[in-house]
């Protein structure tokens, strides 16, 4: 890095390219999509070439690079969990939220979401297992239906509203 | 764009010269000493402040003020610069002095109002107060969180926070030297309540602000 500083952009770039490396073991776990985890890769890559002043020589480079991949990292999930209904986020983090304190609670929900998944029709119910509860990408899913990528996640979108609107009708019911 | 193009792309890009953190709370605080010694030209001192030094509940909120503004700068403008280690407990280790000082001014107040009620009445705002406090408040709290967005601050929210608590602290201390007027309503009402309130919008807008 103290070598990118001064303007070497041979070492840069190889330094560039081991962080590529470093960043998709890192965030592979936490990121299944491969498009988005490649735009977060660069988002990371632009935001520590913006940083790069920030660097002193003296001191470690992997906690520097962890600091802005991290920042970079929440970034992402809060904007992502912003833009997601209620019923998308409850579906996506069921299984990380029944590791809460109510458990009991959480497993009525799960009961609940599974029940209102087999009211739908049977294609749009398993698009939605496929994707929101098995974790296979809308390409993925996509190529096991025959269908376009556009239109698994056109109908997906649909089923979720639908899951949304009947989940909200029965908690007002209760 | 693929990766590796971007990665191309930035390594064409121009040699950087390294900034730490230390050079930053440098030229904030030979900023605010500019500041202090201009204005100690245009304004004089208080005529009791002799007498007032002598006061140890004076001396405390002087030291205490100080340590604020001192101790948040060196902190915000430490978390403007990307490390892990000590990122939790160093905006609260900031916090003390403010804490302390806020501890005393409801402490004074309580005391006046169970001792003496009469003289806890609000007072009128005068504009010597309001013109120095946003002189002080300003023009170093601009010029910090300016400094802030030359680095790269990964927590924001303590950043901008910190650094208007610093700007802030600075006008508070700045106010006890230069102002006689200290009863313990227009202490709490105009000096502490602001204070709060432009902290409060630092760390409330602090993502905004210092979006990099």
């Amino acid at each position: 890095m103290a070598l990118g500083q001064q303007g070497d952009s041979a070492a840069y770039t190889d330094l560039l390219g081991q962080c590529r490396l470093i960043l998709r073991s890192m965030l592979q776990k936490k990121v299944s999509d491969e498009a988005l985890l490649e735009d977060l890769i660069q988002e990371i890559l632009i935001s520590l070439h913006k940083a790069r002043h920030t660097y002193q020589a003296e001191r470690s480079f992997a906690p520097w690079l962890f600091s802005i991949a991290n920042f970079r990292l929440q970034d992402h999930f809060r904007s992502h969990y912003r833009q997601l209904n209620f019923q998308q986020r409850f579906i996506e983090t069921l299984e990380l939220e029944n590791q809460g304190e109510d458990v009991t609670f959480w497993a009525q929900r799960h009961e609940e979401v599974q029940e209102a998944i087999l009211r739908l029709p049977e294609k749009q119910g398993r698009l939605v297992d496929l994707m929101k509860l098995q974790g296979y990408t809308a390409a993925e899913v996509a190529e096991q239906t025959g269908m376009s990528v556009s239109a698994v996640k056109v109908s997906v979108h649909r089923s979720l509203k639908e899951l949304k609107k009947q989940i909200q009708g029965a908690d007002e019911n209760q | 764009m693929k990766t590796n193009d971007l990665i191309e792309s930035l390594a064409l890009e121009p040699a950087v010269t390294s900034r730490s953190f230390g050079q930053v709370v440098l030229q904030s605080a030979g900023l605010v000493l500019v500041l202090l010694l201009g204005l100690s030209l245009i304004y004089s001192l208080r005529v009791d402040l002799a007498q007032k030094l002598s006061e140890p509940w004076f001396t405390l909120d002087l030291v205490l003020l100080g340590g604020s503004a001192g101790l948040s700068l060196w902190v915000a403008c430490k978390l403007g610069v990307p490390v892990l280690e000590g990122d939790r407990w160093w905006p609260k280790l900031a916090l003390l002095p403010f804490a302390g000082w806020m501890m005393s001014l409801l402490g004074k107040l309580y005391l006046t109002w169970s001792t003496h009620p009469e003289l806890v009445q609000p007072s009128p705002m005068d504009f010597f107060c309001i013109q120095n406090f946003m002189l002080f408040l300003l023009v170093p709290g601009l010029f910090f969180l300016f400094q802030l967005k030359t680095l790269a601050p990964v927590h924001p929210h303590w950043s901008a926070g910190l650094a208007l608590l610093s700007a802030t602290s600075m006008g508070n201390l700045a106010l006890m030297l230069l102002e006689s007027q200290d009863g313990i309503y227009h202490q709490v009402a105009w000096h502490l309540m602001p204070t709060l309130m432009f902290v409060g919008l630092g760390l409330c807008w602090g993502k905004k602000i210092l979006k990099w």
